[in-house]
């Protein structure tokens, strides 16, 4: 792992600045009832301490990846680690999922990914699958995918045998964390109603200039693999499904929206801070592509997190005349 | 010169394109379909009761109410009106975008672009927010940004009086939130003009300052004679206007009979300061980047002139210090100081004022080396859209 440098350092200020600035606009005091495992997890104390942890890990994760990420490649990461923190900062400040046990999940993801950066002690990540699978069954289908669909992918592109016995070893691990929760009575999706199907439906199409970003950036990494690689990109496409579908059939479609667009950055930031060339030389030419086409690259950033910040973690007020009468 | 107007052209052609699909997500992120009880109310005063303040919105619609065929006297047809007008509103920013673009050199145009994006990001979400959804501001902004266009390309420049006498009739809150665009602008081109330009810039400056004060005088102290007399007709009218018939008390209290009612504004002045306090805090990245600029273009200026000029520039939004110490609407404060500073730097460009052009230069290519840049691109979506008393979710909170 390299060191920081001061411009590292200086984006991280901006970004310390971002998340006081986000729990200003987003943090709501009142806690709405969530299932959790353990009874603690609902405690009003508990969750203010686990969402202070859990932006102390985030920036942990940020430090790490940028520390480990090539010089040449620094502004792309800058780029990802902003963008992702749109999404990560305020989904669990926000009302509704203000206290959800999903926190507990992301937090062990990202300490898997730190664990898959700087490439030590990944034998933990059976015991993190096993975790997420446990606290929050849901996110098996978002952060052990994401370990999951990163270690198929070093099997494959790295063609070392321990990769594919971890994938194996985590995925069983989940698979007895989630008996595990439902022989404790702790097997709950907790899903919320945040959005209708209508404004999803609007999301969708504000979104699908990202969905042929996503379909240029996989398809040039596919074409340009050699055989073998190919599969870990397929299984690394493939491991949005879950989620995107357990989301979408449970009608939380804000978690379905977060999910989609944390797996791909996540997965990517971790690629990339890995120093994965394929993914590294992608990202670059999409860059350019996208430099090409809009005269502001920016508002890639800016337009998902106006829905993140007006739709799904509200306006945080009510106009009371439209509720008279009505 | 012809390969350079087509890159130029092409640039902005990407960029409207851009402009596009970003305001119509704010427009679609913050729309609510609702007019608030105040707005409702404002469009039962009309001249029909004397020359009375806020009236003028009121009096076109009593005129589209007696020449469509349609009867426009219910929150239904009010609630179409407002989509029509905030509408007609987003196509004119566009436009305003183009016109800017189109005067402004190519070297320039990147600074401008992300002002106008800067702009377009608080004025759509702000108008387009259920707290100020066809809001009179809307219609003032419309007349301050008419009056910069006609300035900065110095045609019928003398349509600047008439245009800000009706921004006054809109509300006599014109003087002190946009006003200053027009006259600061007038006085830089007095002041960057020979001596004949002087004498036309000086006379139009002159006229629109005293029609405007004028009215603003009337407005506030002396058009509010008959109020009582006609104070049920217009509830009646309100009535009928507004969401489920709940017209807006204070309003009518104040406009009509002029009842002061600052008493009962004691307790949103606390919110109020608490509010300022961190919302200075949040915003301070941008007021260090605005008064570093202006402390780089007072350095660049090589005559008294040239210094007077650009300081008047720079302090013009003190138009506004009234409002914020003795009102309380502070959401619509904050987006009077940034239409001022926003237009006003945009409309100087289009002058192709060389120190404020090379200045804009040298403070975008500062800002854009900066590793931490882009996220302070991204930072201002947290504080739309702004409201009224509070000055947005951001940080109510703190405020209670």
């Amino acid at each position: 792992m390299d060191k920081l440098y001061k411009k590292d350092i200086v984006f991280l200020l901006a970004l310390v600045f971002f998340a006081l600035a986000s729990f200003s606009r987003f943090f709501d005091e009142k806690l709405h009832s969530h299932t959790a495992l353990f009874p603690w997890m609902k405690e009003y104390d508990a969750v203010i301490v686990s969402t202070v942890v859990y932006f102390i890990i985030i920036f942990v994760l940020f430090v790490v990846c940028i520390a480990c990420c090539r010089e040449k490649y620094k502004s792309n990461i800058y780029y990802l680690v902003c963008f992702y923190s749109t999404f990560a900062f305020p989904m669990f400040l926000s009302a509704d999922y203000f206290g959800c046990t999903d926190i507990y999940a992301w937090m062990l993801t990202w300490i898997g990914g730190i664990l898959l950066v700087t490439k030590r002690f990944e034998w933990m990540l059976i015991l993190i699958s096993f975790c997420i699978a446990l606290i929050s069954p849901i996110s098996v289908f978002s952060g052990v995918c994401i370990i999951l669909a990163i270690l198929i992918y070093r099997f494959f592109a790295k063609k070392e045998n321990r990769y594919l016995g971890y994938s194996i070893a985590s995925f069983v691990a989940a698979c007895i964390g989630i008996m595990v929760a439902k022989m404790l009575g702790g097997f709950d999706l907790d899903a919320q109603q945040v959005l209708s199907l209508e404004r999803f439906a609007v999301m969708v199409i504000f979104m699908s200039p990202y969905l042929y970003i996503a379909m240029k950036f996989f398809g040039n990494l596919v074409h340009k693999a050699e055989s073998k690689q190919k599969w870990g990109i397929v299984c690394w496409i493939i491991g949005i499904l879950p989620s995107s579908i357990v989301c979408i059939y449970l009608q939380d479609y804000a978690r379905a929206f977060f999910h989609v667009f944390s797996y791909f950055i996540l997965s990517v930031i971790i690629h990339i801070a890995s120093g994965e060339e394929p993914v590294e030389e992608q990202l670059e030419n999409v860059k350019e592509k996208i430099k090409e086409w809009s005269p502001i690259p920016i508002l890639i950033i800016a337009i998902p997190f106006l829905f993140m910040t007006l739709w799904i973690s509200g306006q945080q007020f009510l106009l009371t005349e439209i509720f008279v009468d009505n | 010169m012809s390969k350079e107007l087509t890159s130029k052209q092409r640039e902005i052609k990407k960029f409207m394109i851009t402009l596009l699909f970003w305001g119509t997500s704010i427009f679609v992120v913050c729309y609510q379909n609702v007019v608030r009880s105040y707005n409702a109310t404002l469009l039962a005063l009309s001249y029909e009761y004397g020359f009375t303040s806020r009236s003028l919105l009121g009096t076109i619609y009593h005129f589209l109410n007696d020449v469509l065929p349609i009867d426009m006297m219910s929150y239904e047809m009010v609630l179409r009106f407002a989509q029509i007008v905030t509408l007609l509103f987003v196509m004119f920013l566009f436009a305003f975008a183009y016109f800017c673009l189109i005067k402004c050199k190519e070297q320039y145009i990147k600074p401008c672009e992300y002002l106008i994006l800067f702009y377009m990001l608080f004025t759509v979400a702000t108008f387009s927010g259920g707290y100020n959804f066809f809001r009179v501001d809307l219609f003032m902004v419309f007349i301050a940004l008419s009056c910069a266009l006609l300035i900065t390309y110095g045609k019928a420049e003398w349509l600047v009086i008439p245009l800000s006498a009706i921004g006054v009739m809109f509300h006599q809150g014109f003087v002190f939130m946009f006003f200053n665009i027009a006259l600061v602008l007038l006085f830089y081109k007095f002041l960057s003009a020979d001596k004949k330009g002087m004498k036309k810039y000086g006379v139009i400056f002159v006229i629109t300052f005293l029609l405007g004060s004028a009215l603003f005088l009337w407005f506030e102290f002396f058009s509010r004679s008959n109020g009582a007399a006609i104070f049920d007709q217009i509830v009646e009218e309100a009535r009928s206007l507004a969401l489920n018939g709940q017209y807006h008390t204070t309003l009518l209290y104040h406009e009509v009979l002029g009842i002061d009612l600052s008493e009962t504004e004691q307790a949103f002045r606390k919110i109020n300061i608490v509010e300022i306090l961190f919302f200075t805090f949040f915003f301070m990245p941008y007021l260090v980047v605005t008064i570093q600029f202006f402390k780089g273009l007072l350095r660049r200026a090589k005559t008294k002139v040239e210094w007077f000029k650009y300081f008047i520039v720079a302090i013009g939004a003190a138009t506004m210090l009234p409002n914020f110490i003795l009102k309380i609407d502070y959401g619509r404060w904050i987006l009077a100081v940034i239409t001022y500073y926003v237009i006003v730097l945009v409309s100087l460009v289009m002058m192709h004022d060389e120190n404020v052009e090379s200045q804009l230069l040298e403070s975008y290519e500062h800002i854009k080396e900066k590793p931490g840049a882009f996220v302070f691109v991204v930072f201002p979506i947290l504080f739309i859209p702004l409201w009224d008393v509070q000055i947005t979710g951001f940080i109510q909170w703190f405020s209670f």
